[in-house]
């Protein structure tokens, strides 16, 4: 009874004209930009935050996880259309799914993409409604021993299951968490960091922050290379599979669903992992194999099922624990803080329409996803001819007046610069700014936690191994970092991001 | 093949940022906050943990021996870019109270077209202008941000 009494009190929150209006509207922008190649999902739910700004929190959560996942899918569809990945999940789509396309099959394509991501969101749906509530009542058990280690986990994690150096991108988490704790401090009040700027009290601006290092270094990076290059455009010639594509296309949608939504629990998996594990194992399984890199459907169903299922499970540790385990979550538990909720294992209770509205919105986005996309790619596709020179100023005016209306405070704009330009310095020394966003949402929660474990238990570091759950959970984090820095695992890890060609 | 060993230039630089920026949060939280013991922990303690971390990090980025390869230039800085982009919100945050919204839009979306080499004059100001119109109406009508459209500086 609880699940279906939780279910319909859901639909009754998501079902209401204004709320089915803002998911729709949400899915629409979302995959509007993600079509546009160079703004992916991070960047979508940055520069759009502040355009929810004026709603009630449960809408505002509906829109936004509409642009998260219509974003994720916009960015397939130009996968398979021009072999250009809108966001780096469909990287991997790019391969096959390209293919297919060169051979006219480009409609049976964007099928299986679409009724992929449909039937695997419709199944990671139902896994959050299922799990969220039972982890939310295991986490209400946790004290601030086990919070901090699951933390440290959940960051090393992140950082193990990722591309990119190990040991950058720990760094970038502590510069993450150390600019988080600009600001005064909870516990004395005296101000930190903050070279006497009265606006830095209430820490730096975590939508300028965002903004400055997704949206603007994004532009830097395009105006690096102004290559005259024009797009070519595939022709579709009828969306319908065959009934041979149907029958190949069943076990890669369901083996992907079940990667990717286990993957998206994990603090720190992510859409993208979760689309090259997708196909990955897909080519290694798979009767076909052979046909792989030369428009096999199933190397479209495989890891589109996968990287959808995966951005949605991903929001179960935020939802229920309240820590998120990727950059794309940061930015949604950023923007809960916003509307005023706190993410935790109390939302579930004191918020449930809040709770289980958005669950089930996610459900009714995704059937607005396909409804939407497959007869209107062709719009979508005409959106590609856009050159990026006209595109970009549009870009840097939504995110200044979307900062701006922060706060109304002009301080916040400066801040967009200064971390425009230090994001792309640090992009040029190759350090990834996902892993810093993470770290600065994280970061007063972190020092929360250890400065309430160390007053419980009177100053004695030992707590966190010798509480048995922290104790487990910090195992587990040695462990990953272990594997990790070992030859053959780095080797595994590199070639799986590469990946053939 | 025989690899040289040495150090990677952008490495290098990557190790020095961070041992900078823990630097500056470690001589500060040394400084000027107070730290406490572990079992009252105060200000200051924490950031020194994670500077104290950064630092080491940052060293073992810095000197960390590679195989000596070819030189990885990397794309051009585009200089135009960084300079005129960045200029777009410092210029709004400037003049968006005193000039209004939709002059300081404008303003600021037609110098910052020209980030891209590929732009001309009169696409610049077609683009500024059709921008302010699309901006005023969504936020000032639509979603009716409270910034005034004129400011104060344009009324007589």
């Amino acid at each position: 009874m609880d699940l279906f009494g939780n279910l319909a009190l859901g639909f009754s929150v998501a079902l209401t004209p204004f709320n089915l209006l803002c998911g729709f509207l949400g899915v629409l922008v979302g995959t509007l930009v993600g079509v546009l190649p160079g703004i992916g999902p991070i960047g979508a739910i940055a520069l759009l935050l502040p355009t929810t700004f004026g709603l009630d929190p449960i809408s505002a959560l509906i829109m936004l996880a509409g642009i998260y996942y219509g974003s994720q899918y916009g960015g397939s569809t130009t996968a398979i259309l021009l072999n250009l990945p809108g966001e780096s999940a469909s990287a991997v789509t790019t391969i096959d799914g390209y293919q297919m396309a060169r051979r006219g099959r480009a409609g049976p394509a964007l099928f299986a993409a679409g009724i992929g991501s449909f039937f695997a969101g419709t199944v990671a749906t139902l896994i959050i409604a299922l799990f969220a509530l039972p982890l939310t009542e295991l986490a209400l058990k946790f004290g601030p021993a086990e919070y901090f280690s699951l933390m440290v986990l959940g960051l090393i994690l992140s950082v193990a299951l990722a591309s990119g150096s190990v040991i950058k991108s720990i760094a970038m988490i502590v510069v993450g968490l150390l600019l988080g704790l600009v600001g005064s401090d909870i516990y004395t009040g005296s101000s930190r960091f903050t070279l006497g700027f009265l606006e830095l009290e209430d820490g730096l601006n975590f939508v300028a922050l965002s903004v400055g290092l997704f949206g603007l270094v994004e532009i830097f990076r395009n105006l690096e290379n102004e290559s005259a290059g024009k797009v070519s455009i595939t022709k579709i010639n009828g969306l319908l599979p065959s009934k041979e594509d149907v029958k190949r296309m069943i076990a890669p949608i369901l083996r992907g669903t079940l990667i990717g939504s286990a993957l998206g629990v994990l603090p720190g998996g992510s859409a993208v992992l979760s689309s090259f594990a997708g196909y990955t194992i897909e080519k290694k399984v798979s009767k076909n194999s052979a046909e792989f890199g030369h428009g096999a459907i199933e190397g479209v169903a495989a890891p589109e099922s996968a990287n959808n299922a995966a951005a949605q499970t991903s929001f179960i540790p935020m939802l229920s624990l309240g820590i998120p385990g990727n950059a794309t979550m940061a930015l949604m538990y950023g923007a809960m803080i916003i509307h005023g909720i706190t993410p935790g294992p109390t939302v579930a209770t004191s918020n449930p329409e809040l709770f289980w509205g958005l669950i089930v919105s996610m459900w009714l986005g995704n059937l607005a996803l396909i409804v939407l996309n497959l007869p209107l790619v062709g719009i979508w596709v005409k959106l590609l001819t856009i050159p990026y020179y006209v595109m970009f100023p549009a870009i840097i005016a939504f995110c200044v007046i979307g900062v701006y209306s922060v706060g109304y405070n002009a301080f916040d704009l400066y801040q967009v610069t200064l971390f425009g330009l230090a994001g792309y310095l640090l992009m040029r020394l190759r350090c990834e700014p996902a892993p810093l966003v993470l770290g600065f949402v994280l970061g007063p929660m972190f020092e929360d936690h250890l400065r309430r474990a160390m007053l419980l238990s009177r100053g004695d570091p030992t707590v966190f191994v010798t509480r048995p759950i922290s104790a487990t959970i910090l195992l587990l984090a040695v462990v990953a970092l272990v594997i990790v820095s070992m030859p053959a695992a780095k080797k595994r890890r590199e070639s799986m991001f590469v990946d053939e060609d | 093949m025989a690899h040289k060993l040495g150090f990677d230039r952008t490495e290098v630089a990557s190790g020095l940022v961070f041992i900078a920026i823990g630097a500056w949060f470690g001589i500060t939280s040394l400084t000027s906050l107070r730290l406490g013991s572990t079992f009252q922990m105060g200000p200051g303690y924490f950031p020194l943990v994670l500077s104290i971390l950064l630092i080491t990090l940052g060293s073992a980025i810095a000197l960390k021996p590679v195989a000596q390869k070819m030189k990885d230039v990397g794309p051009p800085i585009p200089w135009r870019g960084l300079i005129l982009v960045g200029l777009a919100p410092v210029f709004v945050a400037l003049t968006v109270r005193g000039l209004g919204l939709a002059p300081a839009l404008f303003i600021a979306t037609a110098f910052t077209s020209f980030a891209s080499r590929r732009m001309t004059p009169l696409l610049a100001l077609g683009l500024a202008a059709g921008l302010t119109v699309f901006c005023v109406a969504l936020f000032s009508y639509g979603l009716r941000l409270p910034i005034q459209v004129i400011g104060p500086w344009l009324q007589p």
